[in-house]
């Protein structure tokens, strides 16, 4: 990378994060925050019995004929015992809510994943556990890393099954239905507890691979589309770079692993981690076929959350969407205040679109847009192919949590959509679905629908919009409203 | 000869051989197959150096299991683990957790690791019983 990409890369980032100093007592926040409000609602408790079915009403629009199924999506949704308040977002107990979409509408549950942790804080009516920024109490009963898997951050459909996914521990087994828990996936007896990503990524074959991370190893997961292990292996890697999500192409895993390095073993996870600004980023390519056969690339530091998808040019070079922050100081520090009710907006890192570019001949380089951008998804039909188009929630205001717009951006011309909800509006993130071939879907990217939910601050609701996936600007083509005000999640599948 | 020797313990002139209490650990909630590997330890240096006084190696059939060990008063812990493929190891996965059930004396639990002496630790005076829930 050379000085001049580099310098327009931090330029890029640069005005992003110079926001509020901290607020002078978080302490008398805390005492004060009613989550019933604002935007608390998106840490509030979600009622400990879940969600009974209700339809949602509708706002605006129709449901696109051909539009149907199930938008399934996890998050944090259980935070604190009295004041007794859990220490990062990150660790609240995972709830999955279900949204089916059909000609009549949109109807919606939810439910609680009944982990071990969830047993132990409900029984206790405390938050006793250890996590990635919990520190537990000394009498936690932690024998593996199952006992404290919130199952909170993404969902994957295995088969029959729904898998409830962390990061740190195994998959939690759902009945896709009913959503009632069945227990932790072991894939072999010898593998029990060991870390499942909460980004796994689905082949055009239906092939699943994920990995874990440990220190400075990681598990390589490959899957059958059912689920079941095909083959594991354990691989080194650079550094114990933290890393939340990966990339995968054609013939290729792609781990980027940041300057943000765990140096200690001790709970919780988020203080053993370390920030390197002076490190690069160590992005390690291993090929699929034989993981033995890999390659180092590096770039500047830099922090990330999401990848969107990786795929390679005919002459080997590889690409792939990720949303860069200039520091983890959102992770680190923000997540954990909101969970005592204060949003500290110096806390806030707005994260930018970035192309990273792999070259057979060992150089490294990075597009930088200077668009605002997190929770990224393409169309999925392409995993790890070329492809032009990835969405994104963005449009941040200064002072105001979350993202506030859904856009779009193309490689190929450089234009950039966006539909603005609002600033009482916190969009989460919103997938893919294809036009099926009976209602005229031609197979090309991005032919379909975009299907995503919003917090709406104003109308304490979470909606579902439904947009034209190559036409956000046009805004929803159709909108529903629930009941409730679901707690933020994080990620989603459509099935 | 032994009428004699039992006479003077009574009265205090020479000492009961060391192991004169019965400790017996009971489990329960096991799968019934494999084996249980029970080790004893007898105070806190042992405990945590991990230095034995005693093991003992508990065939599994059913839900349940005993251990008894002979041995003199004192401070103990018990480190357990049940070894169900019963390949003679404490199998880990390739990150090094236990893929095998494990537990401690009263039942303590250990917090990313074996549980603590002071949680562990147990007093052996007279016939004592533990009971250990898997």
């Amino acid at each position: 990378m050379t000085d001049l990409s580099r310098r327009s890369f931090l330029t890029a980032l640069g005005g992003a994060g110079l926001m509020a100093a901290a607020p002078t007592s978080w302490a008398a926040a805390a005492a004060t925050a009613t989550f019933s409000e604002g935007w608390r609602l998106a840490v509030a408790n979600a009622p400990a019995e879940g969600y009974a079915p209700s339809a949602l009403t509708r706002l605006s629009g129709k449901m696109p004929a051909g539009l149907s199924g199930t938008l399934y999506r996890n998050g944090p949704a259980w935070f604190r015992y009295g004041d007794d308040t859990t220490g990062h977002w990150f660790d609240g107990d995972g709830m999955i809510q279900k949204y089916d979409l059909s000609a009549d509408g949109v109807r919606h549950t939810g439910r609680f994943v009944d982990t071990v942790k969830r047993r132990v804080e409900q029984q206790k009516q405390a938050i006793v556990m250890p996590g990635f920024g919990t520190k537990g109490r000394a009498d936690a009963p932690v024998t593996s890393n199952d006992d404290v898997n919130a199952a909170n951050t993404s969902v994957l459909r295995a088969g029959d099954e729904l898998w409830a996914l962390w990061e740190g521990g195994s998959p939690y087994r759902l009945d896709a239905q009913t959503l009632l828990t069945k227990g932790p996936k072991t894939f072999r007896d010898d593998l029990k507890g060991l870390a499942f990503l909460a980004h796994p990524k689905v082949e055009p074959s239906g092939r699943i691979w994920s990995a874990g991370f440990m220190g400075d190893k990681a598990w390589i997961w490959q899957l059958s589309p059912a689920g079941e292990m095909e083959r594991g292996e354990l691989i080194q890697l650079p550094a114990a770079g933290y890393a939340h999500d990966w990339v995968v192409s054609e013939r290729h895993l792609i781990l980027p692993m940041q300057p943000l390095i765990a140096e200690r073993q001790t709970p919780p996870f988020v203080d053993t981690l370390v920030w390197h600004p002076d490190q690069p980023i160590r992005i390690l390519v291993v090929e699929k076929a034989d993981l033995s056969k890999r390659r180092l690339y590096e770039l500047p530091a830099a922090t990330y959350f999401h990848t969107g998808d990786a795929w390679e040019d005919t002459d080997g070079t590889i690409r792939f969407d990720v949303c860069l922050a200039s520091s983890p100081k959102f992770g680190l520090n923000g997540a954990r205040d909101l969970v005592k009710g204060v949003y500290n907006a110096g806390n806030d890192e707005e994260a930018h679109l970035a192309l990273i570019t792999l070259r057979p001949d060992g150089r490294a380089d990075m597009q930088a847009t200077g668009v605002s951008s997190e929770f990224p998804q393409t169309d999925h039909r392409f995993q790890g192919l070329r492809r032009d188009r990835v969405v994104h929630v963005g449009g941040y205001i200064e002072g105001r949590l979350g993202a506030h717009a859904l856009s779009a951006f193309d490689w190929k011309t450089g234009k950039a959509q966006t539909h603005d909800f609002g600033r009482d509006a916190i969009v989460e993130e919103a997938l893919f679905v294809p036009r099926p071939a009976s209602h005229g879907g031609t197979g090309q990217e991005m032919d379909g629908w975009m299907v995503g939910t919003v917090l709406n601050l104003k109308a304490k609701a979470t909606e579902l919009h439904v947009f034209e996936a190559k036409n956000l600007s046009a805004g929803p083509v159709g909108s529903w409203r629930s009941a409730h005000a679901t707690p933020l999640g994080f990620h989603g599948t459509f099935s | 000869m032994l009428k004699s020797a039992l006479i003077a313990a009574l009265m205090g002139l020479i000492a009961l051989p060391a192991s004169a209490e019965t400790l017996t650990v009971q489990f329960s909630k096991l799968t019934p197959k494999g084996t249980l590997m029970v080790a004893l330890y007898k105070g806190e240096e042992a405990y945590t150096s991990g230095k034995p006084v005693a093991g003992q190696q508990v065939a599994v059939s059913s839900d349940t299991a005993t251990a008894t060990f002979e041995v003199e008063p004192g401070q103990y812990g018990l480190k357990i683990f049940h070894d169900v493929n019963g390949n003679g190891q404490m199998d880990k996965n390739p990150f090094g957790m236990p893929v095998e059930p494990f537990a401690f004396s009263n039942n303590a639990k250990g917090r990313m690791g074996p549980a603590a002496w002071a949680d562990a630790a147990f007093e052996v005076k007279g016939n004592t019983t533990q009971d250990i829930a898997f």
